[in-house]
């Protein structure tokens, strides 16, 4: 019962309206000034929406689709936010093992919600992948302004929720929030 | 009719200019990229309407709208549903869920100038959680939390923060009903006090109290504000 009701609260959170209007609302703007990114920004949000609708139904996806849809997640907020978001990327990975499916998007939806939607300057978006030993360790890190309240949302909360749930273990989601830099780091097992 | 658009994102204020630019009668006077753009840009601009997102940066778009003190017609433009009834409190022309097309901004526009003005809004927010005050030419946003305590003065209220006093056009009540008030004692008709802040209390007259606080304030304390603070904090 437990796992049900934070599925559907994941899939509540996933089909995140407020998200989905402002591109079409980036997509109404682009399609009188440029037509081709129009188009591009179209498929891209079908794509990732394709990706969000399928997630809800397998418990589990191989991390390499997580980060393809990651990639089309930051591609539609960079339409939105243009120069205001700077995405810093460091990747590196030998296995592609299956992780519970959309666990990572929340991290990079928070830190765009609190990071840019929050600033006036450029925020610094960074995400880290690496293998440590027999885990793989996902970070996502965002400068935000220091007057600012950061709140972990409920976002977070499902995350750490579902990775709980799934691994059965209460240690695998970090979050620190230092010095103007918020961070949140995933560990999945490998294996 | 001149209009002040303000929207965080730089493409969605585009799409308002071009709906906007073949009409003679909407003059686009500027355009805000945050809350705090917006106060100073109506101040310099004086716009008869402002084109009005809510979620931006600095100051949302309601709390931009409490810094104006002038005549201003405000249509509401957000891709939110959950802020309309709150729109309809502060009298907004009309409240436009983003994407809308240009007929039906033309048509909100055209109520425009039938409505009254935004001035004199009961602006009373579920809570208190940022407040934005003015100090010199300065914008300053308190946090609920920096708040140490707020007196009556007039038709004004002092905020006590930072070490500072700011004056703000508000009622007593409408913080007392919007700060949370298991930390904000109303002590007094003339004091609210963060209990956070609060030294210590002492005896005045007969039954009447003073407080004081960590940083040095000292504020009355009426009999029945005491016994508030009495049953409500364990000392």
């Amino acid at each position: 019962m437990k796992a049900t009701r934070a599925e559907l609260r994941f899939l509540r959170s996933q089909l995140n309206p407020h998200f989905l209007y402002n591109s079409l609302n980036s997509i109404a703007a682009l399609s009188k000034f440029d037509g081709d990114k129009a188009h591009d920004t179209v498929l891209k949000l079908s794509d990732y929406l394709r990706y969000t609708l399928k997630s809800v139904k397998v418990l589990s996806i191989p991390l390499s689709k997580e980060l393809e849809a990651n990639d089309l997640y930051l591609e539609l907020e960079q339409v939105r936010y243009e120069d205001k978001l700077r995405v810093e990327k460091s990747i590196s990975f030998e296995n592609d093992i299956k992780v519970p499916s959309m666990i990572t998007q929340p991290l990079i939806e928070n830190a765009i919600k609190y990071g840019v939607e929050e600033n006036n300057s450029e925020v610094i978006l960074k995400i880290n992948l690496e293998q440590i030993e027999e885990f793989i360790l996902f970070i996502v890190e965002n400068n935000f302004d220091g007057s600012q309240k950061h709140g972990e949302g409920i976002g977070l909360s499902n995350v750490q929720e579902r990775m709980y749930l799934h691994y059965q273990r209460g240690d695998l989601v970090e979050i620190n929030n230092k010095n103007g830099v918020f961070k949140v780091s995933l560990k999945f097992p490998i294996g | 009719m001149k209009i002040l658009i303000a929207d965080d994102e730089s493409l969605a204020r585009k799409l308002l200019v071009s709906y906007l630019e073949t009409e003679e009668v909407f003059d686009v006077v500027g355009e805000a990229a945050n809350g705090l753009e917006v106060v100073q840009q109506y101040e310099a601009l004086k716009p008869d309407l402002i084109l009005l997102d809510v979620q931006m940066p600095k100051l949302t778009g309601f709390e931009a709208l409490e810094l104006i003190k002038g005549d201003v017609k405000v249509i509401f433009t957000t891709a939110f549903d959950q802020y309309a009834l709150k729109a309809f409190e502060v009298n907004a022309v009309d409240y436009l869920q983003k994407p809308f097309s240009r007929d039906r901004l033309l048509n909100a526009l055209s109520k425009g100038n039938e409505i009254p003005t935004s001035k004199d809004l009961d602006l009373s927010p579920e809570e208190i959680k940022r407040l934005a005050v003015k100090s010199g030419g300065e914008i300053q946003v308190l946090q609920q939390d920096e708040v140490e305590a707020i007196e009556s003065a007039d038709d004004y209220v002092i905020i006590h923060a930072r070490n500072k006093q700011f004056v703000v056009k508000q009622t007593m009540n409408y913080f007392e009903k919007g700060l949370p008030e298991d930390r904000f004692y109303r002590i007094h008709r003339t004091a609210i006090v963060n209990a956070d802040f609060i030294d210590k209390l002492e005896p005045k007259g007969k039954e009447t109290y003073q407080c004081l606080t960590k940083n040095g304030q000292c504020l009355s304390v009426s009999k029945t504000g005491f016994k508030k603070l009495k049953t409500r904090l364990t000392w």
